[in-house]
């Protein structure tokens, strides 16, 4: 067991091989500022009216910024606006070591796992891949159960439990998603939580930006959960030897890179800084997942 | 008595503003609601299923997206307003052409295998004076799975229509996304520098993706 858990942090920060793709969608919580990020969207028409900050100045002769393309951007439409850009203030001490990580990561994306995912892709139909996917992902229902309790979702906990059951039971342990399709018996919020997050409901807040190897993009704090995690993450407690167990991760990490190839392209494709658009990109989902 | 017609003159006067706010409302819908409905069935046409097509059906999609969204607005606000007067109005031009390009090289090129999406308009809110609104969307398809997306839109005073200055996929604002990488970029380089890379960018000389260069090597 001691093993186990040793063998787990270690890999979980060098093996994982969840690279930033998964990790733009994958763990951690946000602070205040980042929170704040995320309302821009729900937009209450509070938050809205807030923005305008100076809506009473919108007035008559709103300068035509569509129509005549040669005209300047006047002074009331930049007041009209700016609010609507929540620029991201995510500490950033690291960055000379995030930078160098990411392009590390990035190599390892274009050169070794994207190749591996597109073979995988074309040798395997979609529904085998999703079969794959299901199966690691209701392994991994301990960490959601166990990160909705943290956060006193016990419903939601509730959910994850019975459908942990439920398709390990009837969906060939795990293989099929059977019971995502069922509706629970009153709304619930997600349940896609991990111990990043549960830590950020606690109050802690992000820390500075660390790009790890491998792992990809994260937060002091977020990686602290990602550990956390991983001692819930029951495909680490296989009963086969540790280097056997790294495979099965990478595996699953290519077999799930193959149902997400275009996601991490699309992101950086065309971007003027990539490390800055995937900073942001981290930053805001995982605010977003955190207010939800 | 008077108390009454005075509380019935403050309940007409808030149906009348309830009613022309949600006017305003449906205008934004309404405005944005046929551009993404022809995207779609665009996108859906089996005439395009031909690759040979593919240049007409980029064409098509150009339109409806150049007519849809304010890509000046968007650049300007991108940039924010500190470093955008540093550009010359001619070198500003050039920058919204540039950035227009890499957004449509982008997504046009990316769009075409969602061939059977549906858009699902979930809610809107609009801002107190009515000229700004945000619609949220999801895009449900068998290739997507259920992806949130918010549309904000302005209403231009002059031409009363609702162009679209900002895109929020999954919680991440294209906008604040754009900024982020302007800021990081201009403590790089000149504006003109900028301006030279970006249009480089837009015509695919810098860009060497995807298969052969990986993203970071072009940002340094």
């Amino acid at each position: 067991m001691f093993r186990y858990a040793m063998s787990f942090l270690g890999l979980a920060l060098a093996l994982a091989l969840a690279l930033c793709p998964n990790a733009a969608r994958a763990s951690g919580p946000e602070n205040q500022a980042a929170l704040a990020a995320a309302n821009e969207i729900p937009g209450s028409s509070q938050a809205l009216g807030q923005e305008g900050s100076d809506s009473s100045t919108f007035g008559a002769e709103e300068p035509n910024v569509e129509d005549d393309s040669q005209q300047p951007i006047a002074d009331d439409v930049w007041g009209e606006f700016e609010g609507d850009v929540k620029v991201e203030n995510t500490p950033d001490p690291l960055q000379p070591w995030n930078e160098a990580m990411f392009e590390f990561n990035d190599y390892l994306y274009y050169y070794a796992l994207k190749p591996a995912a597109q073979a995988w892709k074309f040798v395997v139909p979609e529904k085998p891949r999703r079969w794959v996917s299901n199966f690691f992902n209701n392994l991994a229902s301990p960490v959601r159960f166990a990160s909705c309790l943290l956060q006193g979702k016990f419903f939601e906990a509730g959910v994850v439990f019975s459908r942990f059951v439920g398709n390990t039971a009837f969906g060939l342990g795990g293989l099929a998603d059977v019971t995502s399709d069922l509706k629970p018996t009153r709304k619930i919020s997600t349940t896609d939580e991990d111990f990043g997050q549960t830590l950020g409901i606690w109050g802690f807040s992000n820390g500075p930006y660390i790009v790890w190897p491998v792992i990809g993009p994260s937060t002091i704090r977020d990686s602290v959960g990602y550990a956390g995690d991983s001692f819930l993450d029951l495909s680490w407690y296989l009963e086969v030897e540790l280097w056997q167990n790294i495979l099965i991760k990478t595996g699953q990490t290519i077999n799930d890179t193959s149902l997400r190839l275009g996601e991490y392209e699309a992101l950086t494709e065309g971007a003027v800084d990539p490390y800055a658009a995937v900073r942001d990109a981290y930053m805001k989902f995982r605010a977003k997942q955190l207010s939800e | 008595m008077r108390n009454a017609s005075l509380f019935f003159a403050a309940l007409l006067l808030g149906v009348a503003m309830l009613s022309a706010s949600s006017a305003s409302a449906d205008e934004a819908q309404q405005a944005l609601e046929p551009s993404i409905t022809e995207i779609l069935s665009i996108l859906a046409d089996p005439q395009y299923k031909d690759s040979s097509k593919a240049g007409e059906q980029k064409e098509r999609l150009e339109k409806v997206i150049l007519d849809m969204v304010d890509f000046k607005l968007f650049t300007a606000l991108a940039m924010g307003k500190a470093a955008w007067i540093q550009f010359s109005p001619e070198q500003q031009n050039r920058l919204v052409d540039a950035f227009t390009q890499i957004m449509e090289n982008k997504y046009l090129d990316n769009i075409r295998k969602y061939t059977n999406e549906k858009v699902e308009y979930l809610r809107e809110d609009v801002s107190p004076n009515g000229n700004k609104a945000r619609i949220e969307t999801a895009i449900v398809g068998a290739k997507s799975g259920q992806v949130p997306v918010t549309y904000s839109l302005y209403k231009n005073r002059k031409t009363g229509r609702w162009l679209v200055y900002d895109l929020t996929v999954e919680g991440i604002s294209m906008l604040s996304n754009w900024r982020t990488q302007f800021a990081e970029a201009m403590k790089k380089m000149s504006p003109n520098e900028l301006v030279e890379r970006m249009e480089k960018q837009a015509r695919g000389e810098e860009d060497v993706f995807p298969e052969q260069a990986p993203a970071a090597r072009e940002s340094r």
